[in-house]
């Protein structure tokens, strides 16, 4: 009975996932002149083109039409952010890489130029000591996307209620459905808590494209709380008309103008 | 009663037995398997208590000349025609340390407040195995002292340790070779271990495995192995070398087997019987040398080289630089080898340490096979250059009494420009030794090209999870699970629950019957009707309530049912029943009206008994 029920959970909680999943991403941007491949394809070849003249302002121009017609893909953002490089916008490189890092976390070239760009920060990123259990979590988390993820989970969960039946109907042993199933099982909760972590850290995430100064109050002339150096990545915890409230990794909360930062 | 039986014989026999014990006179002896041994072999002393048995091993004392070993206890307990006798004996065991007559004193004993003394026992100790022919008896010459003077060979001239240093004064750091040596004749010796040389103020070498050989020394025989070392004395002023110790096995030859008579004599106790019978044991013995008192100069302050740094000994050194045409920027590595006879641990090669118009990194170095290399990368900062600087290693010589210096380099170099190129970064290998793995590798470092391709573009913020269709077909596949597993779930409680599935079967069962009933009526078959009524309502009340056939009476299921319906409805119940004994025993008053009546009301009841007995 437990088992039928943990599996019942285990459906349950995929069914939900969907569905927030649905609620999350399903909200795109809205009121954008969409283009065909072909027109992206032609517009990033032009791109490219203005790249190796080394007119990376073109270049940038080109990447960005695309982006505003409502098409993204790893490559895209990879030599977009290559694009701001060359023009010694660290802030924005770092923003299109990590972008880049949600479609194809594992291109090497990215992860490369990510790195270097995190090197260039005046202010290098110094995060806190991590366990080894945590370094292999979240190289995990980062070696998927949030896509192949839900694929996963889908495929796992269906494996597993396909084996729980067949377990039911030709009466396997118990103890060996009970292993077969929990492995199963194990898998996709990992796959589960992954996704969930991956989402939750990419809700409100953002990227400091100009350096400045994140201030006690959202004014102006408001006092300096701290620093924040091109290329940071913060998070995002409340909106209020230009001024977002923003939280620095080491856990330092101020406000930012949202002119100063990009979402992920 | 059984039980009683036996504690009494056991108390009686306990009785007895004490009785007999404390009868028994106490004796004290002692005595030893042989009384004339060879030297390198042992005897066996054996002190037995007769009469007495909770008593502790007496101590005995020293003897010069015998290495007395304690092995432990043994207890006899004999009734003889019902005569009970008990001893205890204490087992020793007597290695000769030399030659000579030796006498164990008599040695006593306390017993209940009385003390019992032993014969004294005297043990001739004979050079050779040869020698062990004759036997002194036990008790003899008791007091004539601890031993004889005429102990010439001791077991340390069979077994030994020296140590040998070829000289006694030396120079601060020098290193002084020195030998330890084991002799062993006539005697057999196992488990040799490494000796230990110890000495505050002097650092010794590791301690190689040793050369073996036998020398002839005064007559002699002397197997020979021979540990050679270096020392070096790094305090001045007088120290003491040694003693060098060194833990070994002696192996020595024990009382032999039954049949050897302590009397001497006979056909069996010749060489051959002896040593066929003989066994052996191994004793530990640490051997130590003498010591040796060294003289440490100190270093002469005259013509001390400024770059000394320690090294004493005679030294070979070597330095070399690659490549000797580089680009600015580029790496140089300089190799230096120092090795030779001296104290290397303390020798260090001359390493740069600030170049002029050089970049210099921390040299590498490694000690191994008694010589120490070091590596050190020299990066020239300008075109300009011409040479890397010379090195100079010194040492002093206590052969020659004088300091000496090797000079290597200065080592010719040609610098080119760098090419033109924007930051570079200087990349040094982490493994230094052996091969080519200092060599430092420079690199640019800039972000990767573009990519040519877009790969799959996507419209922002949709994917394929965000279409309602992929949810249909999550809803889908869950539902289908669903179904299965609910499916299952009853098959599964139909197979093995009796009751629910009687339960489930109650109302098709009854709708059969009362279809069959329906049709009986249309053609006014009366008795069959009734007949088909009657089994309906048996089939369903003992599929419904779980009954068997022969339980369903009115009795039967009025108990049952009471509580759980209406008296109304258990009255209908009831008069279908009585319709059944009124068909049975008054068929003829039965008209179609009843029939129809009758009919009405079981599927009446069928119904209501369905809505209401889940």
């Amino acid at each position: 009975m437990i088992r039928n029920a943990s599996i019942f959970l285990c459906s349950a909680a995929g069914f939900f996932i969907f569905f927030f999943a649905d609620a999350a991403y399903a909200a795109g941007p809205a009121n954008i002149q969409r283009m065909t491949d072909e027109q992206a394809i032609a517009g990033f070849v032009a791109a490219g083109a203005a790249y190796k003249a080394e007119d990376f302002a073109s270049a940038v121009a080109q990447y960005q039409s695309i982006v505003d017609a409502g098409k993204e893909s790893g490559a895209l953002y990879y030599n977009f952010g290559n694009s701001y490089f060359k023009l010694g916008d660290l802030g924005r490189a770092i923003l299109n890489y990590e972008k880049a890092r949600r479609l194809i976390p594992r291109d090497s070239d990215l992860n490369y130029n990510y790195r270097y760009a995190l090197a260039q920060m005046k202010e290098p990123a110094t995060p806190p000591a991590e366990s080894w259990t945590r370094r292999l979590l979240n190289g995990f988390i980062q070696f998927y996307t949030m896509e192949e993820m839900i694929i996963m989970l889908l495929v796992l969960g269906c494996f597993l209620g396909f084996l729980h039946l067949l377990s039911l109907y030709l009466k396997w042993p118990a103890r060996t459905a009970g292993a077969v199933l929990s492995v199963l099982a194990a898998g996709w909760f990992l796959f589960f808590g992954a996704w969930g972590i991956k989402w939750y850290t990419c809700q409100g995430a953002a990227v400091v494209v100009e350096a400045g100064e994140a201030k006690f109050e959202p004014r102006e002339d408001a006092t300096t709380h701290f620093t924040l150096a091109a290329g940071m990545r913060i998070k995002l915890l409340k909106l209020e008309e230009d001024w977002a409230k923003i939280e620095r990794p080491d856990g330092k909360m101020g406000w930012l103008p949202v002119r100063s930062f990009g979402l992920l | 009663m059984r039980c009683q039986r036996i504690f009494s014989i056991i108390l009686c026999g306990a009785v007895l037995c004490a009785k007999a014990v404390f009868a028994q006179d106490i004796r004290f002896t002692a005595e030893v398997d042989q009384t004339k041994i060879a030297l390198g072999s042992s005897a066996q002393l054996t002190l037995t208590v007769e009469g007495a048995q909770d008593i502790q091993p007496p101590a005995i004392s020293p003897v010069d000349g015998l290495d007395i070993r304690y092995l432990g206890p043994a207890t006899r307990v004999s009734i003889v025609n019902g005569q009970y006798s008990t001893s205890k004996s204490f087992m020793y065991s007597i290695l000769p340390l030399k030659v000579g007559r030796f006498t164990i004193p008599s040695l006593t004993i306390d017993i209940t407040g009385k003390t019992y003394p032993s014969e004294p026992v005297i043990i001739e100790v004979v050079d050779a195995p040869g020698a062990v022919a004759g036997q002194i008896p036990q008790g003899q010459s008791a007091g004539e002292g601890a031993q004889e003077e005429e102990a010439t060979v001791s077991l340390q001239d069979r077994v030994f340790l020296a140590l040998k240093v070829p000289k006694d004064k030396v120079y601060l750091n020098e290193p002084l070779p020195v030998k330890i040596l084991l002799f062993i004749s006539s005697v057999q010796v196992a488990d040799v271990r490494f000796p230990e040389l110890s000495q505050a103020g002097i650092d010794v070498a590791k301690i190689p495995q040793p050369q073996q050989y036998d020398q002839v020394i005064n007559g002699v025989r002397y197997h020979i192995a021979e540990f050679d070392t270096t020392v070096y004395p790094t305090r001045v002023g007088e120290l003491t070398l040694g003693p060098a110790k060194l833990e070994c096995n002696l192996v020595v030859r024990t009382s032999s087997a039954p049949g050897r008579s302590p009397l001497g004599g006979g056909v069996f106790n010749d060489d051959f019987f002896n040593s066929f019978f003989d066994r052996y044991e191994k004793r530990p013995l640490t051997l130590q040398s003498k010591t040796t008192t060294l003289t440490v100069l100190p270093l002469p302050e005259e013509g001390k080289p400024a770059g000394f740094t320690g090294a004493v000994g005679q030294f070979h050194f070597e330095a070399t630089a690659s490549p000797s045409e580089v680009n600015v920027g580029d790496p140089i590595t300089i190799k230096m080898n120092l090795a030779g006879k001296g104290n290397i641990k303390a020798a260090t090669p001359p390493a740069y340490i600030r170049v002029e118009q050089f970049k210099v990194y921390d040299p590498q170095i490694k000690e191994e096979d008694g010589s120490k290399k070091l590596e050190q990368v020299l990066i020239p900062e300008s075109d300009q250059l011409t040479q890397i600087p010379g090195v100079q290693f010194s040492y002093f010589d206590p052969s020659l009494g004088r300091y000496q210096t090797i000079s290597k380099g200065p080592f010719p170099i040609t610098v080119h420009k760098s090419p033109a190129g924007g930051q570079t970064l200087k990349v040094v290998a982490g493994e230094s030794l052996p091969g080519q793995a200092l060599r430092p590798e420079v690199l640019g470092q800039d972000i990767v090209f573009i990519k040519g391709s877009p790969g799959d573009f996507y419209p922002i913020g949709q994917r394929f999870y965000t279409s309602p269709l992929f949810f249909v077909v999550i809803l889908i596949l869950f539902g289908l699970w669903l179904f299965l597993f609910v499916m299952y779930q009853r098959t599964h409680k139909i197979e093995t629950d009796i009751v629910y599935a009687r339960r489930l079967r109650a109302p098709r069962e009854a709708r059969r019957g009362l279809n069959e009933a329906r049709h009986l009526l249309g053609v006014k078959n009366t008795q069959k009707f009734y007949d088909i009524v009657f089994k309906t309502w048996q089939g369903y009340l003992g599929n419904k309530l779980h009954l068997s056939p022969g339980e369903v009476t009115r009795e039967t299921v009025q108990a049952k049912l009471a509580g759980r319906l209406d008296e109304r409805r258990l009255a209908e119940i009831r008069k279908v029943f009585e319709e059944s004994d009124a068909v049975r025993y008054a068929p003829s008053e039965i008209n179609t009206e009843m029939m129809r009546e009758s009919y009405s009301r079981l599927e009446r009841l069928i119904d209501e008994l369905e809505r209401l007995i889940k």
